[in-house]
């Protein structure tokens, strides 16, 4: 499994793990019942903590998108990847609609969110 | 314990065929006598030791299942072979003497047991002086154990020269001698152990 | 429960006027931790006692389940620590292949196999005498003895310092590979917190004898920030978030502060802290009135 963590980045790395474990997900790289690589194993490859390789992978599990079998390991859950793209943009959903009630409560308008939402993808090198 | 014994004759391999030659040329006939070369014993635990310390040793050892007491045994029964090397070329002299010339060896073999209680009991004194000071600050009380011991010899020797050493001497030295090695090496482990843990 | 392989509580221990002071480390099964500190700060005392070579004037240390110390039961502990030490200690008469004839009589699981290839794959020479060989290579002698005796638990005192870089990261493979298994663990001290960041899970940090910092390696990241600001910007956030910032640091001309990332606004310039920023910052800074 193709994993890149970035020291650099602003982002924690157990974050890092789980985005792109959900990108990997959403896409149908990953599907419903494969296996993923030990936490010790996973952790040992990309040369990072154990505890942040947990804590990824609970985070994952807690979300709903891996399941752990005692003694087996982990799997990826039983949801099609469209569920996992659907949540996703319902969490966008949720998260721009609290930004359109902040906005408007201090009266700020479409276009200067759009600007504003640009200039912070391009900080961010999207 | 059998790894630290290895390690130690790993250790002073290049100047083993060195002692084994001197053996050979002192023991030998014609040599200098087995008495002599009996003394010679203690060079081997004072070797090894200043090894262990130039090595700084006792750091390694706190990495090994084996305590200080191995490490310090392997000194005392090294040099107790060397003393059997001795005494064997010595027996072998003595048998072809008496081959030769039978009659009186018993000076020869009187003399060479009261030199290998002298030599175990210089050594049952140097070792913990070496253990407890470190090569350092016990060399000097070494010159000075093996001074003394010189002069009991020469004492010893200008005794027999006039009386033989009565036979029944010679067991009694001996025991005397066995009798500080079995003290004197638990006392070493102790020392090294109190000063490696400080 | 987790199973530690290293649990010290409260550790004294008075050498004239060094002294270290209620230390507690505690190291899960399975992990790394990096023991930082400046030369002197009491690494190598603590380890010492972790491997039962030195009395502890108070508290407790278990290694691998056992009370450290002198006792038979904690030489029986020893066939399972692998140990490097800062200058390796080894032999210096002995050759390669000696050394591991002298070490299968010490240890009673070793394994001659894995030492040669350890030896082979390191670029050990077998039959060169330890004196011979250069610093680096010593150190991968010792670390070759310490790997080849079915050790579940790795000691490693500044075993990674004065070498050179290439043969560091050979030796961080090496550790890395090690703790795949669950039950392996290793504690590595260093003052060159490079190698720790590489490597490890946990971090403590001993400083004059005290522990100054014990936390995940990766918290620390989440705790600490560094704010590259001016002493008017600094003071205006200070007083916005009191408690924010906790040490500064005026080296070549340049202010640096330390600061807890939860307490800064969003938008604060929070650049990220490496260990070595932490360590010098917290033991050098001064106080933020």
């Amino acid at each position: 499994m193709n994993l890149i963590i970035s020291n650099a980045s602003k982002m924690p790395i157990y974050e890092q793990i789980v985005g792109q474990l959900r990108g990997k997900i959403a896409s149908g790289e990953l599907r419903a019942g494969d296996v993923l690589p030990s936490i010790r194993a996973l952790a040992k490859d990309l040369r990072i903590s154990v505890i942040t390789t947990k804590r990824a992978y609970d985070e994952l599990e807690h979300q709903g998108l891996i399941v752990t079998v005692a003694g087996k390991g982990c799997f990826v859950a039983e949801r099609n990847p469209e569920w996992v793209r659907e949540d996703a943009l319902r969490q966008i959903e949720e998260h721009m609609r609290q930004i359109a009630r902040l906005a408007g409560e201090i009266g700020i308008g479409g276009d200067a969110l759009a600007e504003m939402f640009t200039t912070l993808m391009e900080e961010d090198g999207k | 314990m059998k790894g630290l014994l290895l390690k130690d004759l790993y250790a002073m391999r290049r100047s083993l065929p060195v002692f084994l030659l001197l053996i050979v040329v002192f023991a030998a006939p014609g040599g200098g006598g087995a008495s002599f070369i009996l003394f010679y014993a203690i060079v081997i635990p004072i070797n090894l030791i200043s090894i262990d310390e130039r090595d700084r040793f006792d750091g390694l050892l706190m990495a090994l299942p084996a305590h200080g007491a191995a490490l310090v045994a392997s000194k005392y029964i090294l040099s107790y072979g060397y003393m059997c090397v001795t005494l064997l070329v010595a027996a072998a002299r003595g048998a072809l003497s008496q081959s030769l010339l039978p009659g009186a060896q018993q000076t020869y073999w009187a003399n060479i047991g009261v030199s290998l209680a002298l030599a175990l009991a210089m050594e049952a004194v140097i070792l913990p002086i070496l253990y407890r000071f470190g090569m350092e600050r016990g060399r000097p009380l070494c010159v000075l154990a093996i001074l003394v011991a010189a002069a009991l010899l020469g004492a010893l020797s200008g005794l027999t020269s006039e009386i033989p050493p009565a036979p029944a001497l010679v067991p009694a030295a001996l025991a005397v001698g066995a009798l500080l090695n079995a003290a004197s090496m638990p006392l070493s482990a102790r020392l090294y152990e109190r000063r490696m843990t400080a | 429960m987790t199973e530690y392989a290293i649990e010290a509580r409260g550790l004294e221990k008075r050498y004239g006027d060094f002294a270290l002071q209620g230390v507690d480390l505690a190291l899960p099964q399975g992990c790394v931790l990096g023991l930082v500190g400046e030369n002197g700060a009491g690494k190598s005392t603590l380890i010492r006692m972790i491997l039962g070579a030195c009395r502890p004037d108070g508290g407790t240390v278990t290694t691998l389940g056992v009370p450290a110390g002198r006792s038979a039961a904690f030489a029986r502990a020893r066939e399972e620590i692998g140990v490097v030490l800062d200058d390796a200690c080894l032999p210096q008469n002995l050759t390669a292949a000696q050394l591991g004839r002298a070490m299968a009589g010490v240890f009673a699981r070793w394994d001659e196999k894995a030492y040669r290839a350890f030896l082979n794959r390191f670029g050990v020479p077998e039959g060169q005498r330890v004196s011979q060989l250069s610093r680096g290579t010593r150190m991968k002698l010792a670390l070759a003895v310490a790997m080849s005796h079915g050790a579940r638990l790795l000691v490693l005192d500044e075993a990674t310092g004065g070498l050179d870089p290439i043969v560091r990261e050979e030796m961080l493979d090496v550790f890395n590979d090690f703790t795949r298994e669950e039950t392996h663990s290793v504690l590595l001290s260093s003052h060159i917190v490079t190698d720790l960041e590489k490597i490890c899970d946990y971090v403590v940090f001993l400083h004059e004898g005290r522990v100054l910092l014990s936390e995940e390696k990766d918290a620390l990241d989440e705790r600490y920030a560094l704010l590259p600001l001016d002493e008017a910007s600094l003071s205006r956030l200070a007083s916005e978030r009191p408690g924010a910032i906790l040490r500064t640091l005026r080296a070549h001309g340049q202010l640096r502060a330390l600061a807890l990332r939860d307490k800064l606004p969003p938008d604060a310039p929070a650049e990220r802290a490496g260990i070595e920023d932490i360590m010098l910052l917290l033991t050098k800074g001064e106080e933020w009135q």
